[in-house]
């Protein structure tokens, strides 16, 4: 094990507590917009992980993975916040 | 030897990056507070691990990749930010006590305004 292999594990472990932290906010989270930022954060460390794994496997295709999930995460926040102004909107007598 | 640790520098600084910005995800009062450093931190933590990647491979097509990878990163990161931010806005997430709010209170009336007009052209 070589200076560089030990600090992507070294990152990959440090990167994973913080998923689990996301994820207690994720759980806890008092309102929607809460729970979709935590899985905004959720998704670029997911991100982060898949890079530095593609170093340690040595396959670059897991780059474009990376790529797409970073414009999948976009798709899915938007969503989420056009789902609450229309909510909003919709029920605003309740 | 001096590319494994430049590149072992840049992984760690990012990750320790992301790792900040999840405590802050966690400890912050405020869903507007929070909202600001994940994002901002977020965004530095990608920056610093793909830039690593790329140095390690020391590829041109594998920095192309990472280049769209931070592109898009970069133009999607403040736009889904400020946009679920004026959504939480909009829906009566509470702000922190602390908070100041004297230039906030003419743009929630103009927000209310506009919504009164659409649901009157909505219902005639």
């Amino acid at each position: 094990m070589n200076l560089f292999t030990a600090a992507a594990y070294i990152a990959i472990v440090m990167i994973s507590i913080s998923i689990l932290l996301t994820l207690i906010r994720f759980i806890k989270g008092p309102t929607l917009p809460d729970r979709v930022i935590s899985l905004d954060v959720f998704s670029a460390n997911l991100l982060a992980i898949l890079a530095i794994y593609s170093v340690l496997a040595e396959e670059k295709a897991y780059l474009n993975v990376a790529l797409i999930m970073s414009l999948i995460a976009f798709v899915g926040t938007m969503t989420f916040a056009y789902y609450l102004v229309q909510k909003r909107n919709k029920y605003k007598d309740d | 030897m001096i590319k494994d640790i430049i590149s072992a520098i840049f992984l760690l600084g990012g990750s320790g990056f992301m790792l900040i910005a999840s405590i802050g995800m966690l400890r912050f009062p405020d869903f507007y507070i929070r909202n600001s450093a994940s994002t901002k931190a977020v965004v530095l933590g990608v920056l610093l691990i793909l830039l690593g990647v790329g140095i390690h491979y020391n590829d041109t097509l594998v920095f192309l990749e990472i280049f769209a990878i931070l592109f898009f990163i970069f133009l999607i990161s403040p736009l889904s930010a400020h946009i679920v931010s004026r959504a939480a806005v909009i829906s009566n997430v509470k702000f922190w006590e602390k908070t100041n709010l004297e230039e906030l209170d003419d743009y929630v009336k103009e927000i209310r305004k506009l919504d009164q007009k659409e649901n009157r052209e909505q219902d005639s």
